[in-house]
């Protein structure tokens, strides 16, 4: 028995079942639940390569396990990766069950965490590009939600993931010729352009980003947060893996100027273009955007800092996104969509879930006292160490944000005749949303219950880490 | 017969590499779904005919049965789809914007046809051959997702996308392991597209009625 096999066969085995269960929601839930905290307490208690003894049986959980000729192999320093996919994942499935989401979105779920282990497992790592597009072809089948038409980014965010891995996978090669040939920088030049291509598809650089704001408006909220948090998450910790790995990438000039201009342009456009927004699935769809831009802004900096404020900016978007969902699902159910106009006065009677929304927006927007300001603060430091322009160009696109938000409230807030505050969310939704709340504010107000531990895990990557 | 199979793959490489183009032309012309399955089972002959002349026999036969399940795949949803298709609003014709897309698909094909003889457009490891029958599946399947995202069609795109990719990738990665995962891509990309194809078509009145 190996580490991988239980952290890949695990999920992949009991997602069947899970979608055996989707009529007892309650029981589904528990058992995709049980799933992940097991899988978390794989990840930071099994013991690797040692004897295991228990009652009169000892056996040892290998490290590494071969299929088809290729190992797939569990070190230590994905633990971090592993715990941030397995914990994301949990606190949106526990979310879930107070709303209603469509039959596959659990299983589906689950069995991509199988995968994404995988894909940190395989190598070489490059080979973590397939994995990453059969997590897509499933995320699709999460995104399409029960008595409602596909949404219109499923099949755009399904060409885009399908055509960002063969750049991933053929730059693998490019680095094999330049191994041989080490005098050859071309190779090295072509790898980096490649590379830098393929992930400016996979994480939805413009002009590559049009299915984010179709996707957060149309699909079922909790399902586009598992992508644009566990998926994009991933996709971030593989860029990480690869700077990590290939020196010639760590110094290359070239990658981090993409980076930076690449997260400019997203941050200036999804500010500019969520600023006009008149439904919030929209709105947030930019604001994400954004929070991409803001991410790659930080790789871009090429120091410890900026990586750990990368890592700190995926992080927080995970408990505004997630609460984002929460609240955006409830307002959904209830009046039928995510316009300004149509969630006229719905502050009045369901203020938790509008309350949800709100704050849940504003973090990934970076507002403050959000757990979203933690990371954006971070990276107002380290950029405005060199230059100040991009600084005040990502408060400028925060504050277009926020100030589409504040038109949004104002529709919220509308009194209606008769009006009267009331509280209409089912008692799940109201427990979700209120741990949301307490969570993105408190964790806003006192960063420092979780933040420095995120940041340290890029010092599991051992030439980030400074 | 599989060496026979490899003796074919060398001797027809031409004739394949021609029956792709022809094959990817008619996908993108093509807006029945009867029409474009066929003709897209059809390519994975030819595709896999070309693979053969780059990988052992035995595992270019993957690529094929890999091709032919995600056709079934489809297959299956469109019949689906046709059964409900008497409740749903008329669609458009299939010869609406047929001139354009034939007129589209010649010009991307003699672009790549002469770009993929000239020597920077040469992908390492392939026959002259098969490096035209790879620029052709790409060129043409961008072409096609260009031109529309109706499901099943973004779908046919996609799998010709990845099978052209393909054909380049076993040249410079010929593990086993790769071909297999790359084949359970082109499944789990059918079966997507099979999923979001059946959500977009309404329900129908027996399926409404409690």
């Amino acid at each position: 028995m190996s580490g991988p096999f239980i952290l890949i066969a695990l999920p992949l085995t009991v997602a069947p079942l899970v979608y055996l269960l989707h009529r007892q929601r309650g029981l589904a839930t528990l058992l995709t639940l049980a799933t992940t905290s097991l899988l978390s307490l794989a990840v930071l208690r099994l013991p690797l390569a040692e004897p295991i003894h228990l009652w009169r049986w000892a056996f040892t959980v290998n490290r590494t396990m071969t299929v088809l000729g290729r190992p797939f192999t569990f070190d230590v320093d994905q633990r971090p990766a592993l715990m941030f996919l397995y914990l994301a994942a949990t606190l949106l499935f526990a979310g879930s069950a107070a709303l209603n989401t469509s039959r596959t979105f659990l299983p589906s779920g689950l069995a991509s965490l199988g995968l994404f282990s995988a894909a940190l497992f395989v190598e070489p790592f490059l080979f973590a590009a397939i994995f990453l597009q059969l997590v897509a072809a499933l995320a699709v089948t999460m995104v399409v939600g029960p008595d409602r038409p596909a949404p219109r980014g499923a099949v755009r965010f399904l060409v885009y993931q399908t055509m960002g891995m063969p750049f991933i996978l053929v730059t693998g090669w490019l680095l094999e010729g330049s191994a041989v040939s080490p005098g050859d920088l071309s190779l090295v030049t072509r790898a980096t352009i490649l590379l830098s291509a393929g992930f400016a598809i996979l994480l939805a650089v413009i002009p590559f980003h049009t299915w984010i704001p179709q996707l957060a408006d149309d699909a079922p909220p909790v399902a586009s947060a598992f992508v644009f948090i566990v998926l994009q998450g991933f996709t971030v910790f593989l860029m990480l893996r690869f700077f990590n790995e290939f020196e010639w990438l760590r110094h290359s000039a070239l990658a981090y100027s993409s980076l930076r201009i690449a997260g400019l342009a997203m941050i200036a456009y999804g500010g500019a273009t969520g600023f006009a927004q008149q439904r919030f699935g929209r709105l947030m769809g930019y604001a994400i955007m954004m929070d991409i831009g803001a991410t790659l802004l930080a790789l871009g900096q090429g120091t410890a800092v900026g990586f750990s404020t990368a890592l700190v900016t995926v992080a927080a978007r995970t408990f505004g996104l997630g609460l984002w969902a929460v609240g955006m699902s409830v307002l959904r159910d209830k009046v039928g969509g995510g316009e300004f106009d149509r969630l006229k006065g719905a502050a009045w009677r369901w203020p938790l879930a509008s309350a949800g929304m709100l704050v849940g927006g504003l973090s990934v927007a970076g507002f403050p006292l959000t757990i979203g300001f933690v990371g954006r603060w971070a990276l107002f430091g380290e950029l405005t160490a060199t230059e100040l322009w991009p600084a005040l160009m990502l408060l400028a696109a925060s504050g277009a944000l926020a100030v589409a938000y504040a038109r949004g409230l104002s529709k919220l807030l509308s009194p209606s005749v008769g009006a009267v505050l009331q509280s209409r969310e089912g008692v799940g939704a109201k427990a979700a949303l209120s741990i949301g709340l307490v969570l993105v504010l408190g964790l806003g107000l006192f960063p420092q219950w979780v933040v420095p531990a995120v940041a340290r895990a890029v010092l599991s990557l051992r030439h980030l880490g400074g | 017969m599989l060496s026979w199979i490899g003796h074919l793959a060398t001797a027809g490489a031409g004739i394949a590499s021609v029956a792709v183009l022809v094959t990817s032309v008619a996908l993108v012309i093509s807006r029945d779904w009867r029409a474009s399955l066929a003709v897209l089972s059809a390519q994975y002959v030819f595709t896999t005919l070309l693979t053969a002349s780059v990988l052992p026999v035995p595992v270019a036969l993957v690529k094929l049965i890999a091709g032919w399940i995600a056709c079934a795949i489809l297959l299956l949803t469109s019949l689906q789809i046709a059964r409900t298709a008497r409740h749903a609003p008329e669609r458009a014709s299939a010869f609406a914007g047929l001139p354009f897309r034939a007129i589209s698909a010649v010009m991307v094909a003699v672009v790549i046809g002469e770009a993929s003889g000239r020597p920077g457009f040469s992908l390492p490891g392939l026959s002259p051959q098969v490096n035209s029958a790879c620029l052709v599946l790409v060129g043409l399947a961008l072409l096609q997702l260009g031109l529309g995202e109706a499901p099943m069609f973004a779908g046919v795109g996609l799998l010709t996308l990845l099978s052209g990719f393909e054909l380049f990738h076993a040249a410079i990665e010929p593990s086993v392991a790769v071909v297999g995962l790359l084949a359970v891509v082109n499944i789990g990309v059918a079966l997507a597209i099979s999923h979001v194809a059946a959500s977009s078509v309404p329900p129908t009145p027996q399926e409404m009625s409690p």
